[in-house]
């Protein structure tokens, strides 16, 4: 039993805890960004890699990206505004040409107003977010672990860390 | 080893691995599934979708794809599709399909279920289009029972003017002579009413007598003149019956030389004759054809049309492209399966190419071609070119029907026209320009056993020279042209079969004319003979009573002439008076006796005044009885 239950509670401390508040900003920040992004185009895919591949808190990453998702739509209207005052900018014809012309591109769906758009108000969003929550999660990561261990599923894998530490001890 | 970092990667690399592995295929299928539901508007059944990315291809089996028009049957159902997709338009978002294969297709098979979609209105059957109504309902066997019907006519005693005119005079000669024996009648009743005042006048005094006998001899000698005239009638009829008989006997040579004429009408209309015999084969098989292509236009607009996202975020900017590839594309699809091709199950291999959703960027039309083999060989060949502004469809079709066609006119219990056809060759040659058609349809066929019966066993002998004629037809050629609209197109059914047939019909005519003739003259003949013997035994029977009377009227008449003559001129004996009147017939027999007593008594009277005393002695007796009663 314990060889099953270890890498499930490795993968649940590898989610939510032993996150430094910067790592915890930093999947908070990109959290933000994909959220924004609409989902099914080669754009969000890479930013989710990115996301992954980076060091940055998954689990908060994930919340954050189901949260912002929903109340994505309600900024299309700037999304679309920003994208299409971008796309037919004439001194940004070429680049969007050679972008269009370029292989792989294409499904990136960046020729879309609000695809292109959004992912803009993202990046643009993306350093604010960082600075604004790593203060919060500065003061509130520790209380927030205190508030987890008070759930048996956290004490069910604890109570198993200190089962094993007893009986490696004996 | 930071498990920490490393754990949560590995986790989400296995559940995409495991997306890609499990659910990705299912995922597709069932967006196939709606895709091709929402295009058809039918159930649409895949087994199994299966993916592959280095290189990318697609794999579909085990697919059917209801008809939406027909309940419980596929439209198509094929065995498995495969195709592989080029990787470099694909990084474009191009799809481009070099080559694919689909096989095991078939069309028209069963379901075990309706394939309909629940929700959706079924639309009704397609309705039969109107130009095929109303050429197959033109497309009748009246040529056949006019043809029957003349033949018949020809012996029909009404046609000739020999028998109308016999009937005619019967009818002339009998009004006649009812109406000259009414006035005869009359004439009778006259001069039984002169006897009648004859005999009252007898009863007179003698004075009065005579008196009255002049008046009646008056009344006589009028009837008489009256009757004279009638009788001159009478006699006078006979020049007029042997001019109506003249010009019977004119009827009767008239009728002999329209026999031939009448016969050269009787040639049937070519074009009457082939829409009946192959009319409903050649208009139900374009209907086929045209049904075809009506479909294939349809999906064909159907798939162009992009299919409009339910919610779509933004919009999407177009840009120049520097190798223009269309979005999709596929240039080769090698399809093989089986037809049904006169009801048997025929493999048949066919090559689509070019097809894609931009014909005018790729320039090149798309192209179908496909062959049977075995013993029907059909071979089809479609371009479809949309890389202009018109789009333009030229369907070219050969196809060899080995099995045998029965052709038939007319009805099983009436007059009826049969023959074979064998070995048809069908060529169709179709041009379909926006919705207007344009073509020919043509058939090629062995002609043979050819059978004409008829009901009328008049024309049985024509019938049976017309069947042999027949017999020397062997090869027949049609054609069906069309242009116009594709739903209401002008249709036009040509043939060489119909000119045959009727110079088939023309021949046996000429053969039989000889016949025929004989026939209809020894008709004519003896109807004109049966008219003369009518009228002669008829009407000369009654002439001659005719004559009869009048003679008897005026014999009786010119008694009584005589008597008023005799007595005008005072020289009249009493004696003879009452003789003439007695002996003039006038009188009936029982009357006659009564004369005749009265002329013993009158002469007994007259004879006493000769010697008074001695009659007075005779009639003494009777005398005293009446003077001492």
């Amino acid at each position: 039993m314990f060889l099953i239950v270890r890498p499930i509670r490795l993968a649940c401390k590898a989610f939510v805890a032993e996150s430094t508040p910067g790592q915890l900003a930093l999947g908070f920040a990109l959290g933000v960004l994909i959220g924004f992004v609409p989902k099914g185009n080669l754009l969000a895919l890479v930013l989710g890699v990115i996301l992954a591949g980076s060091r940055a808190n998954l689990g908060i990453a994930a919340a954050t990206i189901l949260v912002v998702s929903f109340i994505s739509p309600l900024l299309d209207p700037v999304s679309h505004q920003i994208g299409t005052w971008l796309l037919v900018h004439p001194s940004l014809n070429s680049v969007w040409t050679e972008l269009y012309n370029t292989p792989v591109m294409p499904w990136t769906a960046f020729n879309n107003s609000v695809v292109l758009g959004s992912f803009i108000v993202g990046v643009v969003t993306l350093y604010p977010a960082y600075r604004l929550s790593k203060p919060v999660f500065e003061k509130y990561s520790a209380r927030l672990t205190v508030w987890a261990k008070r759930f048996w599923l956290t004490r069910l894998l604890m109570g198993v860390e200190w089962a094993n530490g007893m009986s490696q001890a004996d | 080893m930071r498990w920490t970092y490393v754990i949560p990667r590995l986790v989400i690399v296995a559940l995409i691995w495991a997306f890609m592995a499990f659910g990705f295929d299912p995922l597709l299928r069932y967006s196939a599934i709606q895709s091709l539901q929402a295009v058809t508007g039918a159930k649409v059944d895949i087994a199994s979708v299966r993916t592959g990315f280095f290189p990318p291809r697609f794999s579909i089996d085990r697919a059917a794809v209801a008809s939406y028009r027909k309940p419980g049957v596929n439209m198509l159902q094929f065995d498995s599709m495969n195709f592989s997709l080029a990787g470099a338009p694909l990084l474009r978002k191009s799809y481009v399909v070099e080559e694919a294969a689909v096989t095991g297709v078939r069309f028209g098979t069963l379901r075990n279920d309706d394939g309909q979609l629940k929700g959706t209105l079924q639309s009704d059957a397609p309705e039969t289009p109107s130009w095929l109504i109303q050429k197959l309902t033109e497309a009748g066997d009246d040529w056949l029972e006019n043809f029957t019907e003349q033949a018949k006519g020809q012996l029909d005693p009404d046609t000739l003017e020999s028998y109308r005119l016999g009937n005619q005079l019967y009818g002339k000669w009998d009004q006649r002579f009812t109406q000259m024996n009414g006035e005869l009648e009359k004439k009778k009743q006259q001069a039984k009413s002169i006897r009648k005042k004859m005999e009252q006048a007898r009863k007179a005094e003698p004075l009065q007598q005579v008196e009255l006998y002049l008046q009646l001899a008056q009344q006589a000698d009028v009837l008489m003149r009256e009757t004279r005239s009638m009788r001159t009638q009478v006699q006078g009829i006979v020049p007029e019956v042997r001019h109506d008989f003249a010009r019977l006997d004119q009827a009767r040579k008239n009728d002999q030389q329209q026999v031939m004429q009448r016969i050269q009408l009787l040639k049937p209309d070519t074009r009457r004759i082939t829409e009946s015999l192959i009319g409903d084969q050649m208009y139900l098989q374009l209907h086929q054809i045209l049904s075809w292509l009506q479909t294939a236009r349809s999906y064909q607009e159907e798939f162009r049309k992009p299919a409009p996202p339910e919610r779509q975020r933004g919009r999407d900017f177009e840009f120049s492209i520097f190798d223009p590839t269309p979005r999709m594309l596929c240039r080769k699809i090698s399809i093989s399966g089986e037809l049904m091709v006169g009801s048997m199950p025929t493999p048949f291999e066919a090559v689509l190419t070019d097809v894609t959703s931009d014909p005018q960027l790729l320039g090149k039309p798309a192209l179908l071609r496909a062959t049977t083999v075995g013993e029907s060989p059909f071979e089809l060949i479609v371009q479809h070119d949309a890389t202009k502004k018109i789009t333009q469809t030229d369907l070219a079709a050969e196809y060899t029907d080995s099995a045998e066609q029965q052709l038939s006119a007319g009805t099983p219990d009436g007059d009826c026209l049969t023959a074979r056809l064998s070995n048809m060759q069908w060529v169709a040659r179709l041009t379909l320009v926006e919705n207007q058609v344009q073509g020919q349809i043509t058939v090629s066929s062995d002609f043979g056993s050819p059978e004409f019966r008829v009901k009328n066993e008049l024309a049985a002998g024509l019938a049976g020279v017309v069947q042999q004629t027949l017999t020397g037809i062997h090869r027949m050629n049609a054609s069906i042209r069309l242009d116009g609209p594709m739903l209401k197109p002008d249709v036009s059914v040509t043939s060489d079969l119909g000119e045959q047939v009727a110079t088939g019909f023309e021949t046996a005519y000429e053969e039989y004319l000889p016949q025929l003739q004989s026939l209809l003259v020894d008709k004519v003949s003896g109807y004109v003979e049966e008219q003369r013997q009518q009228l002669a035994m008829t009407f000369g029977g009654r002439h001659e009573q005719l004559l009869a009377d009048n003679t008897r009227v005026l014999e009786g008449l010119g008694q009584i002439r005589q008597l008023a003559a005799a007595l005008r001129s005072g020289k009249a004996d009493p004696k003879a008076v009452f003789q003439t009147v007695s002996e003039s017939g006038v009188l009936s027999t029982k009357d006659q006796q009564k004369a005749d007593e009265v002329i013993q008594k009158t002469n007994k009277v007259l004879d006493g005044l000769d010697d008074p005393a001695r009659a007075f002695q005779r009639a003494l007796p009777g005398l005293r009885k009446k003077l001492f009663r």
